[in-house]
Formats: C-alpha cells, sequence, structure tokens
C-alpha cells in the first residue's frame, strides 16, 4: 500500500512528512550501529598495531595496553568521522532522489540495514575468535564490565600467534633439543593437512565422478541392485570401520604416513549418491550425440559430462576437503607421534588441550590460521556451491 | 583463459605442496642405545622438565635412551585402545586415571606388584594411588594429581562483610569467615545471594567426578571397595544429594550453572557473578595472570567432615615392553620425593609422593591449601567404563537438581542402573 501512496501525485502533506520521520528513524539506527561497528573495528585494529609494535618479554602486555589506551582518541575518533561521514552520505542521496522514489529509496535502507545485521550475526563468532587470539592466559573468559559487547581486549599479546608458530623464546630452547622438535611446528601440521585433504578431494571427485557416470548412463546387469548395495553400507556408523581399516592400513605397512589418512576414504558413497542425482538429469541425447559425432568414451565424460556437472562435482570436492580438513579421530588413529612430519592439523591444534585446562587463547590463535583454506576456497567456488548444493536436492 | 591460468597456478602449488609434504621420514640419531618409548601429554612447560629428569635418569641408565612423545589428551584413550590393537603401543604411557581400570581388565598393562612395587607402595598419597588398585593388584602410579577446593571472590565476600576489617592496619591478620561446615556455607551463602544484581554464592556443574566433593563429606561411595557393587543408594549419599538440591531449591544461592547453556562457575566466577566455585589447582596461575582478587579455602565438611575428589594421571606399563624393569625403574625415578620437588616447584603442582609434601614449600598460600586439601580426598570409583558411570549417574541428579524427583528414587534408580549395565556386565 505504502508503495502505491508513494507513486501517487497527489499525495498528502502529512506521508511526506512521514517519510522524513521514518527516514530520521532509520538514520538513527544506522549511526548507532555504524558506530558500534566501527569502533570494534578501529579498536581491533589499534590494538593487532600495539601488540605487535610491543616488545616481546615480561612488560609486553603492559607496554602494549599503555600504548592502546594512548590511542583511544585515534580509534574513536575514527569511528566517529567515519559515522558522520556515511551519515552526510545518505542525508544528501535521500535529498536528491526525488520525492516519487523517495520510499524505495527508505526501503532499500531497511533492506541493507537488516543485511548488515545479518552479517554481523555471522561474522561475530569469527571477530571474537580473532580478539580471544590477542588475549593474555587467563583473561580468555573475562567479559568487560562496562560494555559486554565490548569484546575487543584492552591488554593485548601476540604471545599466541607466537606460541602456535613456535616462535616464542620457549619453542625455541625446545627446538634446539633434536631434529624431531624442530619439526613439530603448527606450519608443518598446516602443510600435512593441506595435502591430505586436497589430495583427498581431488580423488575422492575423480573416482566418485567415474563411478556415478557408470550408474547413471551406463547399462550393466544388476545395476539398481549394486547401486543399492553401496547405498546400505551408508547405514553402517563410520565407527564400525575405524578398527578393520585401521588393521588393514597396519598391514599394509602405512601407519603414521599420508597414504593412510585418506586411502581408506577413497571410495565415497556419498559422493557416487550425490553425483548419480545429478547426472540423472543429464539428457541421454546429449551423449547419443557426442557418441554420434565420434566420441570415445572418455571424452564423452570429459567433454559432455564433467563440465556439465561441474557445480556439484565442484561441492563435493569442497565437503570432501572440509571433511578431511577436520578429521580429527581417523588423523589421531593413524598419526605416528613420534614422527611429526605426520601429525596433521586437527591433531595438532588438540595437543594444546590439557586434562582440565584447554588453552584457549592458543586454540583461538591457531583457528584464524586453519580457517584461511577453507575461506579462500569458499571465496572461489561460492556461486558453484550454492548452486550445487539446491541442485542435488531436487529431483525432477 | 583466465580460468585455464587459475588451474596451472593450482596445478603448480599443489605440486610444491607435494614436494614439500611427502617425504615423512626424518633423522633421528642412532646411538646403539636402546629406546624406551614413553607417551605422555604434559603441555609444553611440563616437558621441559620431563625431559631435564629424563637426561638425569639417562646418565645413570647409559645404555637406554627415553623418548617422550606427546599425545594428544582428547584422544589418547582412543590413541592407545587403537594402537595396542596392533601392536604399536608403547612401553609405558601417562593416561587419565580412569583409564587404568580398562587397560588392567583387558590384560594390557603390568601388574606393578611383580616389579617391587609393594616396597615403595607407602611413599605415595593413598587416595590417587586406589584409583590404580583394580582386582587386588597396583597397575599404575600416579605421577600427578589434583583435587578441586573452594575457590571465594574475595571483593564479593567483602562486600558482605564476610572478610574483617584489617585493609588499613597491615599487622593484622585479615579474618575472612570460610564456611567450614554446609551448614555455615548455606548462611554465608544467604548473606552472598543478590538476585537483583544477578549475583549467586555459589556454581556448580552436573557431572559425577564434579560432584564427589558432596557425597564424600558424607563419607558417601559410587561403588564399593572390591568394587563389585554399586553402593550409591546408601543413607549418607541421600543425604548428601538432598544437601546439594537443597542449595538450589529450597535456599536457592546456587545459580544453575548446571543447567544446559548456563554460565558456567569458571566464567561466572572470573566476572564476579559466582562467589564461590569448586575449582582444581590448574586454575591458580591463570586467575593470577588476570589479576584476580580471590583465594581458596577447604570445601565444607559434612558428616564426614572435609573431603574432595581426585583427578589427574597414572603411569602405566604395558605388557607389549621388552624393558619391563628398566620402564619401572624409569617411572619410579620419576615419582620419587626429590624429583616430585623439582616438578612441583617447577610447575606449581601439588606432589603425590607423600615424601616431597616435607619438601616442597609454596609461596602461595592457596596452593597450601590444596596441600592440605589433597589429604581429605576420597577416592574415585573404579569401574572399567568411567564414562559410561558419568553417562548413568548424571540426569538422574539432574532429576534431583529440577526437583523431578527425590534424591532417595534418583539414587536408588542409578544404583541399579550401574550395577546392570555397568558392573554385573
Amino acid at each position: 500500500m505504502t508503495s502505491l501512496t508513494a507513486l501517487s501525485p497527489h499525495e498528502t502533506h502529512s506521508a511526506k512528512v512521514g517519510r522524513v520521520l521514518y527516514f530520521v528513524l532509520l538514520v538513527a539506527i544506522m549511526i548507532s550501529m555504524s558506530y558500534v561497528i566501527s569502533g570494534q573495528l578501529f579498536k581491533f585494529a589499534v590494538m593487532a598495531l600495539s601488540a605487535y609494535v610491543a616488545p616481546e618479554g615480561a612488560t609486553a602486555v603492559a607496554e602494549a595496553s599503555k600504548l592502546m589506551s594512548s590511542m583511544t582518541v585515534v580509534h574513536n575518533g575514527l569511528a566517529v568521522v567515519l559515522t558522520i561521514v556515511l551519515t552526510i552520505i545518505v542525508v544528501r542521496k535521500f535529498i536528491n532522489t526525488g520525492h516519487v522514489h523517495r520510499m524505495a529509496f527508505l526501503h532499500r535502507m531497511v533492506l541493507y540495514l537488516a543485511l548488515i545485521v545479518g552479517v554481523v550475526v555471522v561474522l561475530f563468532p569469527f571477530f571474537w575468535m580473532l580478539c580471544t587470539a590477542f588475549k593474555p592466559s587467563g583473561q580468555e573468559l573475562v567479559i568487560s564490565k562496562t560494555n559486554p559487547f565490548d569484546i575487543v581486549p584492552s591488554e593485548p599479546t601476540l604471545d599466541n600467534f607466537r606460541r602456535v608458530l613456535k616462535i616464542d623464546a620457549a619453542s625455541k630452547a625446545m627446538a634446539a633439543v633434536d631434529a624431531i622438535e624442530q619439526k613439530k611446528n603448527f606450519g608443518t601440521f598446516f602443510l600435512n593437512s593441506l595435502l591430505v585433504a586436497t589430495t583427498a578431494a581431488f580423488m575422492v571427485t575423480f573416482f566418485a565422478a567415474m563411478g556415478a557416470y557408470v550408474f547413471s548412463k551406463k547399462q550393466l546387469p544388476y545395476k539398481q541392485q549394486i547401486f543399492m548395495l553401496l547405498l546400505a553400507t551408508m547405514m553402517i556408523p563410520g565407527m564400525m570401520f575405524m578398527v578393520p581399516q585401521f588393521f588393514m592400513v597396519c598391514k599394509m605397512g602405512l601407519f603414521g604416513t599420508k597414504w593412510a589418512m585418506f586411502l581408506p576414504h577413497l571410495a565415497s558413497v556419498f559422493g557416487i549418491f550425490m553425483l548419480k542425482q545429478f547426472m540423472d538429469t543429464i539428457p541421454d541425447s546429449l551423449i547419443e550425440a557426442a557418441q554420434i559425432d565420434g566420441a570415445s568414451e572418455w571424452q564423452v565424460f570429459r567433454v559432455v559430462i564433467v563440465p556439465l556437472a561441474f557445480p556439484i562435482i565442484l561441492t563435493l570436492f569442497l565437503l570432501t576437503f572440509l571433511f578431511h580438513w577436520s578429521n580429527f579421530l581417523w588423523q589421531l588413529i593413524v598419526t605416528n607421534f613420534e614422527n611429526p612430519l605426520s601429525i596433521t592439523l586437527p591433531v595438532g591444534l588438540a595437543l594444546f588441550r590439557g586434562q582440565y585446562t584447554s588453552e584457549l587463547g592458543l586454540i583461538m590463535s591457531a583457528s584464524c590460521f586453519s580457517i584461511v583454506p577453507i575461506a579462500v576456497l569458499f571465496l572461489f567456488a561460492q556461486r558453484y556451491f550454492i548452486a550445487g548444493m539446491t541442485q542435488g536436492a531436487v529431483k525432477e | 583463459m583466465n580460468e585455464r591460468k587459475l588451474i596451472v597456478v593450482a596445478v603448480i602449488a599443489y605440486l610444491a605442496l607435494v614436494f614439500v609434504c611427502w617425504d615423512d621420514s626424518i633423522t633421528s640419531s642412532p646411538d646403539g642405545r636402546k629406546i624406551l618409548t614413553f607417551w605422555h601429554t604434559y603441555n609444553d612447560q611440563e616437558e621441559q622438565v620431563l625431559r631435564s629428569i629424563i637426561k638425569d635418569w639417562e646418565t645413570a641408565n647409559a645404555s637406554f635412551t627415553i623418548r617422550p612423545v606427546r599425545i594428544p589428551f582428547d584422544g589418547h584413550k582412543a590413541k592407545l585402545r587403537t594402537a595396542l590393537t596392533v601392536g604399536q603401543g608403547p612401553d609405558m604411557a601417562r593416561v587419565d586415571w580412569s583409564f587404568v581400570c580398562e587397560l588392567a581388565r583387558k590384560n594390557s598393562v603390568i601388574d606393578l606388584e611383580t616389579l617391587g612395587f609393594e616396597k615403595i607402595r607407602d611413599q605415595y598419597l593413598p587416595a590417587p594411588l586406589k584409583s590404580a588398585f583394580i582386582d587386588g593388584k597396583y597397575y599404575g602410579i600416579p605421577d600427578q594429581s589434583t583435587c578441586v577446593a573452594m575457590f571465594y571472590n574475595r571483593q564479593m565476600f567483602k562486600a558482605a562483610g564476610l572478610i574483617g576489617p584489617a585493609e588499613e592496619d597491615q599487622n593484622k591478620v585479615e579474618e575472612v569467615v570460610l564456611p567450614k561446615t554446609w551448614e555455615e556455607f548455606i548462611e554465608v551463602g544467604k548473606k552472598l545471594t543478590d538476585k537483583s544484581k544477578d549475583q549467586y554464592a555459589f556454581a556448580m556443574t552436573n557431572t559425577l567426578w564434579w560432584n564427589l566433593p558432596f557425597f564424600n563429606s558424607y563419607g558417601a561411595r559410587i561403588v564399593s571397595e572390591d568394587g563389585k557393587k554399586c553402593v550409591l543408594d546408601s543413607d549418607s549419599a541421600v543425604q548428601a544429594l538432598e544437601m546439594m538440591a537443597s542449595l538450589v531449591n529450597e535456599h536457592k544461592i546456587e545459580a544453575g550453572a548446571w543447567r544446559p547453556g548456563a554460565i558456567s562457575p569458571e566464567q561466572g566466577f572470573v566476572n564476579g557473578k559466582y562467589a564461590m566455585v569448586f575449582m582444581g589447582p590448574w586454575n591458580l596461575a591463570k586467575f593470577a595472570t588476570a589479576k584476580m582478587d580471590f583465594g581458596v579455602g577447604l570445601i565444607p565438611g559434612g558428616t564426614a567432615g572435609t573431603s574432595t575428589n581426585v583427578g589427574g594421571t597414572d603411569v602405566v606399563i604395558f605388557k607389549g615392553t621388552n624393558y619391563a624393569a628398566e620402564c619401572y625403574d624409569f617411572l619410579t625415578f620419576f615419582t620419587s620425593a626429590e624429583n616430585q620437588k623439582t616438578w612441583c616447584t617447577e610447575l606449581n603442582q601439588l606432589p603425590i609422593n607423600l615424601g616431597a609434601y616435607d619438601l616442597v614449600s609454596f609461596d602461595d598460600p592457596n596452593l597450601r591449601v590444596f596441600m592440605e586439601q589433597m589429604k581429605h580426598a576420597g577416592p574415585n570409583p573404579v569401574v572399567k567404563d568411567y564414562a559410561l558411570l558419568e553417562d548413568l549417574i548424571n540426569p538422574e541428579v539432574e532429576a534431583v537438581l529440577s526437583g523431578q524427583k527425590t534424591a532417595r528414587e534418583a539414587l536408588t534408580t542409578a544404583a541399579k542402573k550401574v550395577q546392570e549395565r555397568l558392573i554385573d556386565l
């Protein structure tokens, strides 16, 4: 109804005033949100800077805290300036918008504000993680008394990052013991996991795509029954396989190698199922056309099937990558802890947790690094990923 | 074209990754000494002290070397279970106290009496030692032990007038009104609770291990001495649970931290919402660096006086080792009074060796309270699957706390379940 009145040429004075009041209300919300959010972000930047500038040592926290409080004006000022600039831009835009389009402008503003709330809700845990990574030991759980939403630490330190990357004094002393200790660092764990997860993801998608192609498009005796049999294995909980698989891996002499990390998981029934569901929607006539043009079996697969099923293949790649990136239990079992070169990230992260205490700061700073590959993958592949998630879901 | 470039870059990056990571051979100097592997779950600082103790032992035993291997505490049970099935286990390991029983009943660890343990047995604290006493034999040596005591927030105590006015006069010892019995605890608790400020006197979690101080202070046990009967339905246990429930329901001095999703005792304590919580010595250093104004007192006493639980770890020797005597020699050396003194002074931990109690002197008065509390610890229930024991009992206790069942009803059900599904099975 409101849009109708907005478009009407004979609008009343009160409608105009109503719109302006509506606008003022939205601007007030925007100002408060902008001030709070940018205030936290600038404070975080100042905090990270002062933690970085402060030298390593016993007085580092005190110094960084002093530096930070001396820069309170800077981050508060920046937040105020940003908010003012933003307000001016929005108000000018509103004034420059013709009366007819003002309601649409307001609707768009509401939409953006709602989206910003959504973004804050989604990103808040990550921001919290980043902030906790800068907190000194013992203060991870302390909440500011004056403002519980102010989660940026006022006594920042880089010690957690140093300890995770093993570049603090104590770790250097440990590393001097022998070659094995030198290799026991986050970098090794990270690269190991990257290798295991990418290799596994490549191989799983490759095999699953070929398997799914056969189950979807080829004729073979008892195809349906074999497929049902495969699906039935999904009913068995993964835990049941663990000991036999471990036994086999050990008998093959692969204990503590990277092969052991992913070899038992290469045959992914779930992957075949997901890809088959998608490939069923590819018309057979396309394949026949390719065959008439003289395409070989492999060419049909490569030129027709894979490009068409690419979104879903990429989805499977991402899901497999995620699975192996965080597969704690299996990797723990096959890790040979005497050889740090076989330790992967989820297992390495668990080393920070004790019987009763968790080094929250260390876990958080390590997590900051560990989410990077996943974030990068999602950024590159998000379009396909979201498309793939829904495409496999419905079979028409 | 752009996409192709991306693929080429990805392939090159992948090949580089393979090149960097594929090789997992590592050079360690083989020097002819026999290697004893010791799986442990210590943290960085602890590992450094462990290495120095190992060095001392190696100078006396020149033909052996000990390789300490750290495994994550979170997965140490799963790791050991699977490694032992295929014979990849270590010579010795540090395991959670609750795991010793399973290892012993599965016949994986060596009975220490065969190595002469009865001669030195008496030097260890009785309560931690009991967790390694299974079916009449000792299978593990306690290497680290903890218990919980009562942490209190001094600022909140001052605000409630429970700390005497000794601030101005430095010479006068300030008087803290610490509850000695549960009745006093309730009385003090009422002064500390202020619901309008969302402030509570006490907060607890509801898991069996954390509830043991309540049961132990009434002399109640979970499992009988010989491990054959669940005695959770005893009168003293009912009395203890009734008292616990009264803190929540009748006197309303407990914050409900045991409810799912509530603010945990540790977080509430750090942020000044809960005045008293039960916690272990592992938090002392953490709270000190956070500049908290807190103190530690003994857990209030019930009919059996003050008492607490026992946590920590034991070291065990596996049957697969070829050098049981050497392992035993190292582990007793590691837990001897002198080495415990080094260990405890450097790491601010409680000794498990009674001999070390006289050698260690802590500057921290709170740690001294813990040493005192440790002497009054009650033994933990020794069962094959401790996690299952928790799973069977916790829901019943929760039913009492939330007022759905009476203490006797709940404990009778729990005792029956434990007997049927854990002990008799």
